[in-house]
């Protein structure tokens, strides 16, 4: 089968999954793709892609404990798959070849 | 620690038509959120963007359904639009009497009755419409049970009535003195809001394990 290509916010997802390990649901993951990429992280789009990344099987997703501070509703936890490291080696493996072939870019220094 | 309460209507759109899986997770990330943020306007633009990320999910993932959905809505939406017509008729008579009837001045004026009292026989009809549009909303939400469906019906339903509006006012010739009619573009959002509440009306609520907002 053909491999997929992961989308550019997919990959960021899954790179915040496995920065955050055991403890990753919405918020955190939401709060580490702002803090690296500076921009902000609307949570509907942010479960929209972790749906697709389930569906692709490269993220598993297990229901936590409700909390008072989140109304009595619970956290979903997501876990990147063995699948999904395989993606994301695969990704970055592709794009560290794909940068080796970029000029310096202009303006940056040497 | 001292909890905020998010805005109520904002909340209420989320629990109503957010049914994707992660539903429950959504509205809680986004209430944790709040605790800390707090601002109004984050939790409107949160909560807008997780409503139609959820719906175009789930239209894109049940194509067929909405298909479906669509076929059957403009079904009904052209058949209660006989009725619709034919009550609009039997009312405009004693309407048009109760407010007075046209008058020769208003007649050889405007070629019909004075403008407020169009604008009155316009939002009659339009109140006639709207009933036929909660109508095929109820009925494509019983036959779907997919708010996302409806909220497909409502869109077209938007696009449809816009689409002859900017039709009608290119094609047909202005009546002399006439000005754009912005009253039309008011009353028929109407209509999209009226499948979208049959919709609501024929969708219960789903029951969460949740409290508070």
């Amino acid at each position: 089968m053909a491999r997929e290509f992961l989308g550019g916010f997919e990959l960021l997802v899954l790179l915040a999954l496995i920065q955050l390990g055991e403890d990753a649901y919405g918020v955190p993951i939401a709060r580490a793709i702002e803090a690296s990429s500076g921009r902000p992280v609307a949570i509907g789009s942010l479960y929209l892609t972790l749906k697709r990344l389930e569906q692709k099987k490269l993220v598993s997703s297990a229901r936590g404990e409700p909390t008072a501070e989140r109304g009595g509703r619970a956290k979903t936890y997501f876990r990147v798959t063995a699948k999904g490291l395989k993606a994301a080696d695969h990704a970055r493996r592709t794009l560290t070849t794909l940068w080796h072939g970029v000029p310096r870019l202009q303006g940056e220094r040497a | 620690m001292t909890s905020m309460n998010p805005p109520r209507l904002a909340a209420w759109l989320l629990r109503r038509f957010s049914a994707g899986p992660h539903a429950e997770a959504i509205a809680g990330d986004l209430l944790e959120q709040y605790q800390s943020i707090r601002s109004p306007l984050w939790y409107w633009r949160q909560v807008l963007s997780a409503v139609i990320a959820d719906m175009a999910g789930s239209v894109m993932a049940n194509r067929a359904r909405t298909l479906g959905a669509l076929v059957a809505g403009w079904i009904a939406y052209f058949a209660l639009s006989f009725p619709a017509t034919a009550v609009i008729r039997s009312l405009r008579r004693p309407t048009l009497r109760w407010l007075g009837g046209i008058s020769a001045e208003a007649y050889s004026k405007y070629g019909g009755p004075e403008p407020t009292v169009s604008l009155m026989l316009q939002i009659e009809s339009s109140l006639v419409v709207y009933v036929a549009c909660v109508i095929t909303g109820w009925i494509v939400a019983k036959l779907t049970r997919s708010s996302a469906s409806v909220a497909a019906l409502a869109l077209s339903v938007l696009v449809f009535e816009y689409a002859m509006i900017a039709i009608l006012s290119t094609t047909q010739p202005w009546p002399a003195g006439a000005t754009f009619p912005i009253e039309s573009l008011f009353l028929v959002a109407g209509r999209p809001l009226s499948v979208l509440f049959g919709g609501l009306l024929a969708i219960k609520e789903p029951r969460r394990s949740m409290s508070g907002v």
